[in-house]
């Protein structure tokens, strides 16, 4: 099994097999990183189950009980129907983490791609496609979003695609920023000479490095598009009320903010742990990928 | 001296004398008084060219005067006009003006200018949403000498003063020298205050009108100019730093959400006050769609709603529960039928739905079609904070009796739109007005695509509303409309549901104010701060 | 490099051509909601509708608006807001300064603190004052920005009366909604420039400066920045963008009135040429600000070159 060989400030990936066990192992010894993914995982699979952790209806209102601070009955309190916000926390989760997390990797998906290959060939296809991009940023997506819930009506995959969309040059302008300072160097030209495959280059050479700023953009961007779920179902599109979903309740909390801060509080603190939670996760990652990191 | 310079003289001195204590008399009344009146209102972000805006409030009301103004009691009475009569057929009306008000560019509120508004409100193509009742109906406008003049009508129309008294009065001169682009940005009105600066999307500033005196005596004391040096619009819209503002005295007078009345009360350094405003909240169906065809349909949903726990949840109380089309706060209310209308009876709903054949055929706990099909309610509702909390309360309490309702969420301006098309199927609104003609707005047959959103109308309905808008005995027009009331409550086009409460915080400092009954609004143009002369 | 920056502000034209037809397209066609409409209220008939329709323009053929709205754009007149009548330009330009003043306060601030944030944490890999600092900063960039917001005027204003709540007439105005959004930035780049600079401190070549003797502060300042910051330049340009298309919310909880405000009333209003007037700014701006942002590339890292 070969070790990497880190040379300069570029590394070279040379034997994947070895460097995917290697890394599962750094990654175990990184306490930080395992206890976030435990916690992360207890989230997910609160939200899966939550329908036996929990003896709340997450709709059920109950007038005499609203506006309760949290109690023994109510451990998150209750808000302005007397819903059991512990309840709607734990089944919101099921829609907010599929927003949160579909949406920026699909996001990743298209993002990362055009902007290595945009900054690897340069020229035309990196004028284009940065073009393309400025228009995606300049748009007021806003009027998009109105325009599509019209036209194609509303559903969770439009919102997870509206949201992902609009993320799209964040990715595209990041990689294409780093491809383009790297297609320079030797290595690449030392691949380009031997015939290597453009993907092969991109994947190998190119994609390592843009790796540590992906992963910081991919895990902050998480509560970002939980909010802009909410956002977005105000005008119509993913979720409608009362199904419970952390942005929404958030937005509802926001008048309440003097006399139920639970209201906001807790689905903003399960958000802030999820991000929280990932963004350790991703230092870890990182780190257990990454071979210029010294262990 | 010769005895009749000496009588001159005399005269003379004894006039001076009376002008300078009028001077004086003004100068004690102003003495000590003046400030900064701070208001937050993001819908006086608009156009102030009252030929433009749908939209009146605090700046039109400030530089603008009108004809007749409502009372606290809810009559009308003579603004800039000082007597009127009103012809037996209904159909004319006979208007002096008060012969000592002046435009701010110097120019007299005479006859002719009345004129000019009115006509100019009721042109079709100036296309005047505020003046949208005029047209068709303004015939003629005779000029009697210059302070005098008569309105002829095309029909016999009760509400006429009260249609007055919201046309806005502008500077002929102004208007014509300037053109309507140019008016909008630099008005000029004959009210308590002089406009000053225009800060579009930020606020609006005014000053005191020195020359204004002609506020109506039934409701200020002091007639005018007003005590405060300047009042400033601030268009914000952010209902917590609203209230925040207001604690720090950055706003002098400001609205207090529902769930923070009992903070601003506790707070030593403002004074709240509560006023049932003149607007209703509602659901309203598209009969022209089958199953909001059904009449009986319409009231089991009426039955399925308990406006009491809607107060509670949604308004935190401070809303009361309606049971009819207009509130106590119209005039044309009648607190009689209530009665009779349906109340909250989850029994009655279901017994209702049960013998129309929506029972669940299906065992998923809720109703289907009567032929077995599932059955889908969907819920049209505004995005806004208000709206969803109305929402998901009556979805949960139809969704108890076991109706399938489904909330869509949707932006204000798709939501006109899509009830203009007549594919939708109910959805939740609400009005404000002053008078019982908003019915008729409502439920006129030649609006359906317009402001008839739920394409509901019958000829004896429009008859009914014809004949109470024509009617000029206050007695039985009173009558007429309980009768169309208790149409509408049978019929059930609409679920009334409430009529919301309006909390004004004001500031401590501020003396001598009041909430108007009628619409809730403040009564200033006598209040002051102290300030030191 | 003149070359390259010529060729893409002359494709900046077609490009904002591009843009404003799709959404002058996309107002007209297919968008619920008629401005018409909803200027005329409640009380209108179908004919003041379709008057008011008409004095706006709105009746003309669709080919006939696009032609007088692109002769007139290049003239200077955006044409007038539907709900103000007031020159869309003239009410843009207003909004303006005050975006631009809260972006770049918000921004350099964000940015300083960030990088300095960031310097640090990667400096003490490990210890508990990057756990401490990351946790502290994650924590503040997901709290809701109207959260943070209302927290900071209700500490702040209410409580120790030491700012104000709202408005935007005195510079002390924009301190609040400054770090209401500068919170935002440090996070981002105080991990970006961690993240950098961790991988960059431990490359070989690091390990020969040091051999050779330099500074600490010399081989952090010389060698890792350079690289950290393409990223991190990037980032900074896609905030500064997008803040300049206008902070919606916090222009919003603090009576800040910016283009955001004026970008969510016209969108409500549905008021056509406010709405092409705020895309025509927002347009502009990225156009150049990513421009900027590409040359900055080239002279942080030599190496580039844009063929």
């Amino acid at each position: 099994m070969k070790e990497p060989k880190p040379t300069g400030q570029v590394v070279e990936l040379e034997q994947h097999r070895g460097l995917y066990t290697q890394s599962i192992h750094e990654f175990r010894q990184n306490r930080g990183a395992v206890i976030s993914l435990i916690v992360l995982v207890v989230i997910i699979f609160s939200s899966i189950f939550a329908s036996y952790l929990t003896p709340y209806d997450p709709l059920q209102r109950d007038t005499p009980a609203r506006l309760m601070g949290p109690s023994i009955q109510h451990l998150m309190g209750t808000d302005t129907l007397g819903r059991d916000i512990m309840s709607r926390v734990l089944h919101g989760g099921k829609i907010s983490l599929q927003i949160g997390f579909l949406s920026i990797f699909t996001s990743a998906l298209v993002g990362i791609p055009l902007g290595l290959l945009s900054g690897y060939f340069g020229g035309i296809v990196d004028n284009i496609t940065m073009r393309v991009m400025d228009v995606i940023l300049a748009f007021p997506g806003l009027v998009l979003i109105i325009w599509l819930v019209a036209i194609l009506g509303s559903s969770m995959i439009m919102l997870i695609l509206a949201i992902a969309f609009f993320f799209i040059p964040t990715y595209a302008r990041l990689t294409r920023g780093i491809s383009l300072s790297l297609r320079e160097i030797e290595y690449v030209l030392a691949a380009q000479s031997v015939g290597a495959s453009t993907a092969r280059i991109l994947i190998l050479h190119i994609l390592p490095n843009a790796l540590a700023p992906i992963i910081v953009i991919t895990t902050l961007s998480i509560s970002g598009a939980i909010i802009t779920g909410a956002s977005l179902s105000f005008l119509g599109l993913g979720v409608s009320p009362p199904t419970p979903e952390w942005g929404s309740m958030l937005s509802d909390g926001r008048g309440y903010l003097r006399n139920a801060w639970w209201m906001a509080f807790f689905p903003g603190i399960t958000i802030t742990l999820v991000v929280l939670a990932a963004n350790i996760i991703g230092d870890g990652l990182r780190d257990a990928l990454d071979p210029k990191v010294r262990k | 001296m010769s005895q009749t310079k000496k009588l001159l003289t005399f005269l003379l001195v004894i006039m001076l004398l009376a002008m300078s204590m009028n001077v004086f008399a003004q100068d004690d009344i102003m003495a000590g008084k003046g400030g900064r009146l701070v208001v937050a209102d993001a819908d006086s972000d608009t156009s102030l060219d009252p030929f433009v805006t749908s939209w009146h409030s605090w700046p039109h009301y400030a530089i603008y005067p009108t004809l007749f103004s409502q009372a606290e009691d809810l009559t009308y009475v003579g603004y800039l006009a000082d007597t009127w009569e009103v012809a037996e057929s209904g159909d004319a009306l006979s208007v002096t003006l008060i012969d000592y008000a002046t435009f701010t560019d110097g120019t007299p509120v005479n006859a002719e200018a009345i004129k000019w508004n009115l006509e100019r409100q009721a042109d079709p193509e100036v296309g005047s949403p505020g003046g949208a009742d005029l047209v068709g109906l303004l015939t003629e406008v005779e000029v009697i000498d210059e302070y005098s003049f008569n309105i002829k009508l095309e029909r016999p129309f009760a509400p006429l003063i009260f249609l007055l008294s919201g046309i806005e009065i502008v500077s002929p001169t102004a208007y014509e020298a300037m053109g309507p682009d140019e008016f909008g940005l630099n008005p000029v009105g004959a009210g308590p205050f002089i406009f000053k600066e225009l800060n579009t999307n930020n606020y609006v500033l005014f000053e005191r009108n020195p020359d204004f005196t002609w506020a109506p005596e039934e409701i200020y004391d002091h007639p005018g100019p007003v005590f405060l040096d300047e009042l400033q619009v601030l268009f914000l819209g952010e209902e917590q730093t609203i209230l925040a503002a207001l604690e720090t005295g950055e706003l002098s007078v400001a609205g207090i959400p529902a769930q923070n009345l009992a903070d601003a009360t506790a707070n030593p350094d403002i004074d709240v006050e509560s006023q049932m405003m003149n607007q209703i909240r509602y659901v309203g169906f598209n009969t022209s769609k089958a199953p909001w065809d059904n009449a009986e349909l319409r009231k089991a949903f009426s039955y399925a709603t308990d406006r009491v726990e809607l107060v509670t949840l949604a308004w935190e109380d401070q809303a009361v529960p309606l049971y009819q089309p207009l509130p106590p706060t119209i005039w044309g209310h009648n607190p009689d039928i209530d009665a009779d209308a349906p109340h909250y009876d989850p029994d009655q709903a279901m017994a209702i739905l049960d013998e129309l054949g929506y029972v669940d055929a299906d065992g998923d706990g809720m109703r289907d079609n009567p032929d077995g099909t599932p059955w889908e309610v969907p819920f049209t509702v505004g995005s806004d904070d208000e709206w969803r909390r109305q929402g998901e309360v009556l979805v949960a309490q139809w969704s108890d009796i076991g109706i399938p309702v489904q909330i869509e969420l949707m932006d204000f301006g798709s939501m006109l739109e899509l009830t203009t098309t007549g594919t939708h199927d109910i959805f939740l609104s609400l009005y404000g007005y002053s008078d019982p003609l908003i019915l008729t707005y409502f439920f006129d047959p030649d609006r359906k695509g317009g402001s008839n959103r739920a394409w509901y109308s019958t000829d004896e309905l429009t008859e009914l509303l014809l004949a109470a808008d024509s009617d000029m005995n206050q007695e039985t027009r009173y009558e007429t409309i309980t009768q169309i009331s208790e149409y509408l409550i049978d019929q059930s086009p609409w679920v009334f549901l409430l009529v919301p409460n309006t909390l004004t915080g004001v500031r401590a400092e501020l003396e001598n104010w009041k909430i108007h009954p009628a619409d809730g609004g403040l009564l200033y143009w006598n209040s002051y701060f102290e300030v030191d002369s | 490099m003149n070359q390259y920056i010529m060729r893409r502000v002359v494709l900046a034209i077609p490009l904002i051509l591009v843009v404003i037809t799709i959404v002058f397209l996309m107002l007209r066609l297919g968008l619920p909601g008629d401005p018409a409409q909803i200027m005329a209220g409640d009380r209108a008939t179908p004919e003041l509708i379709a008057q008011i329709r008409e004095n706006l323009g709105l009746d003309r053929p669709l080919f006939e608006q696009y032609l007088i709205f692109l002769r007139n754009a290049a003239q200077g007149d955006l044409g007038r807001s539907v709900k103000f009548r007031e020159p869309v330009v003239d009410v843009i330009m207003n909004a303006f300064p005050f975006t631009i003043t809260l972006t770049l306060a918000s921004v350099i601030a964000g940015t300083f603190f960030g990088i300095l944030v960031g310097v640090l944490t990667a400096l003490k890999r490990a210890t508990w004052v990057d756990n401490f600092a990351t946790v502290f900063v994650v924590f503040f960039y997901s709290i809701p920005t109207f959260w943070l917001g209302l927290m900071l005027i209700l500490i702040f204003s209410v409580g120790l009366r030491i700012l104000p709540v709202q408005g935007a007439s005195t510079p002390q105005h924009f301190i609040l909604p400054t770090i209401n959004l500068a919170v935002g930035q440090i996070a981002l780049i105080a991990r970006l420039t961690r993240s950098g600079m961790i991988e960059v401190l431990n490359a070989d070549y690091i390990r020969t400066a040091r051999a050779k003797g330099l500074s600490e502060r010399a081989v952090i300042t010389r060698h890792t920045l350079k690289n950290v910051l393409i990223p991190i330049v990037t980032v900074v340009g896609l905030s500064f963008g997008g803040l300049l298309g206008g902070a919606i919310i916090t222009e919003s909880i603090f009576g800040l009135p910016g283009v955001g405000l004026l970008v969510i009333d016209a969108i409500n209003n549905r008021d056509y040429p406010m709405i092409q007037g705020t895309v025509l700014l927002v347009a502009i701006t990225f156009i150049f600000v990513n421009l900027i942002v590409d040359i900055l590339y080239a002279f942080i890292d030599p190496r580039i070159h844009y063929n």
